[in-house]
């Protein structure tokens, strides 16, 4: 179910596609892996379109867990901590295999 | 160790075929979110931050290399290289795609492995003493109270929805290496009659946003009536248990909510005039899978005392504890070098671990809850050559039970439950706090420190509470803020972290502990931990150490 999560501002619809589980942004007529590429909602009728984008793709089993991220108007940052760093990804490099320090 | 027998490896097969079907009815779309999720979900599989993330069991943390072999090669097959070794003894994979998991899951069950009741309103994996079965001070092994629970406990159906997730560890030491008090239920086992163990219960443990440590249910419970008796307990849970509010559906509410009196009268009432005829099956299941533990094929070995210098000198102090048998010793593999995150293994250490446990451990690991691996029977005289592997490796660091084995949950860099991030503060920690006992080390000084853990959110994965110093993640107006807890144990002496005062942001963090850490120093008598300073010196003099003066930020 889509659903609206914080304060309300200019938003975007994010999911995670159903495959992969990869963070996706809708992009106005697909589901991209770049933010850059989300479409921006400004108002209360483009925020309920898009929320309903985020159902009938959910309803199509294309992407699981469809909601709007609000930005701010001003950074285009999103305004929730956990939508920062769920865009951001995590904050260190990936564990790899070169050795450690002792 | 324990091998499954025909029963256990059809069954785990079975499961992982029906998941197969499950999944691919959801993609074909006959299968919704909504009833797919809690398919997924009783086969560990969740969805986090940033994508799938499969939680896989791993019985009372014991491993053999063949499955440690599985686990790195889903790690660099179809993960990112890498896996998460929680608090739980389970491992993560936290970049798991959909359309892979019925392959892992059917690979794990060759291994003997899988996935099940890792989530969910059952009852999860039990949890135990890493040392299990080798400990020079064991008086019981719990190993074999465990596999009995195993499966007993495994798709119980009377318990596959209890009001809140359910979870049980097993001790058969004095030393409680397992945090045994912090569980729903909690055991000590100790020697019983004809080679059968007797049971101290304990019930109403844990953490999240209400911590408590467990109180004592019975002493003293013959093998005969644990399981009748976990099954009663376990029943008035399930009918009893909060389930309109999932704040206060855990055992430990319950327990509070009734009174320890009432609840065990219930427990009583209910086991009185049941057919206890099926648990007569117990005791020689007991005898038959205590065979599988009673290992210790061991040839004796020399008994050679090994000291060195260096790293070698500080790993032997820390990472190497007696073993029961002579000329044995257990050794613990720390996953927390400098700056790195805690639990993380890459498929490479773990195959090299893999290597290891063969050739000098009987083919053995364990998965310890601070997030640490285990050889557990290496010959003395082969403990310097294992440290030299170790060392090429970058798996030698010599810190357990020091302040930089930190224990922290993946918080808001994988978890969507997080309020704040934990790994960057781990890091940050393990940095400055393995520079001072490297130090310290040096100067000839006791490099010993408080336990430290992280969680990323209330649920307290991270153990924040059980530490001497807790840190637990909040979300402050949408900054992450840090609020610091003092006092707490997850030994036999445990007890609930006290809330040091206003939280802290994360760049203040280190400092704070660090100061922390040398008011405890300034003020410590001869010999005494953290802990015990705690207790007799109260929070005041860190409050004052904290709080009084401006804390530097580091640049
Ligand atoms: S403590 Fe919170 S942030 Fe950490 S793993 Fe548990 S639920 Fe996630």
């Amino acid at each position: 179910m889509a659903k609206v999560r914080g304060p309300k501002g200019p938003s975007i619809l994010t999911a995670n596609e159903i495959l992969s589980g990869e963070v996706v942004y809708w992009s106005g007529d697909a589901w991209s892996r770049s933010v850059d590429d989300a479409v921006r909602a400004g108002d209360d009728g483009a925020r309920e379109t898009l929320t309903a984008t985020g159902k009938a793709e959910e309803d199509a089993n294309r992407v699981v867990g469809a909601y709007l991220v609000v930005l701010d108007a001003v950074t285009s940052v999103p305004v929730e901590l956990r939508e920062r760093r769920r865009l951001a990804g995590p904050s260190f490099p990936l564990p790899h295999s070169a050795p450690h320090a002792a | 160790m324990y091998q499954y027998d025909g029963y256990d490896q059809a069954f785990v097969a079975a499961r992982a075929a029906e998941f197969r079907e499950q999944v691919g009815r959801r993609l074909t779309g006959q299968l919704t979110e909504d009833e797919f999720k809690p398919l997924r979900l009783k086969n560990g599989l969740y969805l986090q931050l940033h994508a799938y993330m499969l939680r896989i069991a791993i019985p009372y943390g014991v491993l053999s290399s063949k499955q440690m072999r599985t686990l790195a090669h889903l790690a660099e097959n179809y993960d990112r290289g890498y896996g998460h070794f929680t608090t739980r003894q389970n491992i993560q994979f936290n970049w798991t795609e959909l359309r892979h998991v019925p392959d892992m899951l059917d690979l794990l069950a060759e291994a003997g492995m899988h996935a099940i009741q890792t989530s969910g309103n059952c009852i999860r994996n039990v949890t135990t003493d890493a040392f299990a079965g080798v400990a020079g001070d064991e008086e019981v092994d719990p190993r074999a109270t465990c596999e009995l629970l195993r499966q007993w406990s495994s798709a119980h159906p009377e318990f596959a929805f209890l009001p809140r997730k359910f979870k049980i560890a097993v001790i058969g030491a004095n030393a409680d290496r397992a945090a045994m008090k912090f569980h729903d239920i909690g055991l000590r086992a100790y020697p019983g009659e004809n080679g059968l163990p007797r049971y101290d219960i304990w019930v109403g443990g844990g953490q999240g946003r209400t911590p408590r440590v467990a109180q004592l249910f019975e002493a003293d419970v013959p093998f005969e009536r644990l399981l009748p008796t976990l099954d009663a307990m376990l029943r008035v849970y399930n009918l009893h248990g909060r389930r309109d509010n999932k704040y206060k559906a855990r055992i430990k509410i319950l327990v509070a909510e009734m009174g320890l009196e009432a609840y065990r009268a219930e427990v009583y009432a209910d086991m009185e005039g049941r057919d206890l005829s099926p648990f007569a099956e117990a005791a020689p299941e007991y005898e038959r899978i205590l065979a599988h533990f009673a290992t210790l094929p061991l040839p004796e070995g020399e008994d050679v005392t090994i000291s060195g210098d260096g790293a070698f000198g500080e790993w032997i102090d820390q990472n190497v504890t007696a073993h029961k048998v002579p000329g044995y010793a257990v050794v613990s593999v720390s996953l927390k070098a400098r700056g790195a995150i805690p639990g993380d293994a890459t498929g490479e250490e773990m195959r090299m671990i893999a290597d290891l446990a063969e050739r000098y451990s009987g083919g053995e690991i364990r998965v310890t809850h601070r997030q640490n691996l285990v050889l557990p029977s290496v010959r003395a005289a082969d403990l310097e050559a294992v440290f030299e592997a170790l060392v090429e490796a970058g798996l030698a660091t010599g810190n357990i039970g020091l302040s930089s084995d930190i224990i922290a949950c993946p918080g808001l860099d994988y978890c969507a439950l997080a309020t704040a991030r934990s790994i960057p503060i781990a890091q940050a920690l393990s940095e400055r706090l393995r520079s001072r006992e490297i130090r310290v080390r040096q100067e000839g000084r006791d490099a010993s420190g408080p336990t430290l853990n992280i969680s990323g959110c209330i649920n307290a994965c991270g153990h924040h509470h059980a530490a001497n110093i807790g840190i637990l993640g909040l979300n402050k107006a949408e900054s992450e803020s840090y609020q610091i807890t003092l006092g707490g144990r997850a030994d036999e002496g445990a007890a609930v972290g006290e809330i040091l005062g206003p939280g802290f942001t994360a760049e203040e963090i280190p400092d704070v502990v660090e100061r922390i850490i040398e008011t405890w120093d300034a003020h410590r008598a001869e010999g005494e931990s953290f802990a015990e300073s705690y207790a007799r010196l109260g929070k005041d003099v860190f409050k004052a150490a904290v709080y009084e003066e401006p804390v530097n930020v580091a640049a």
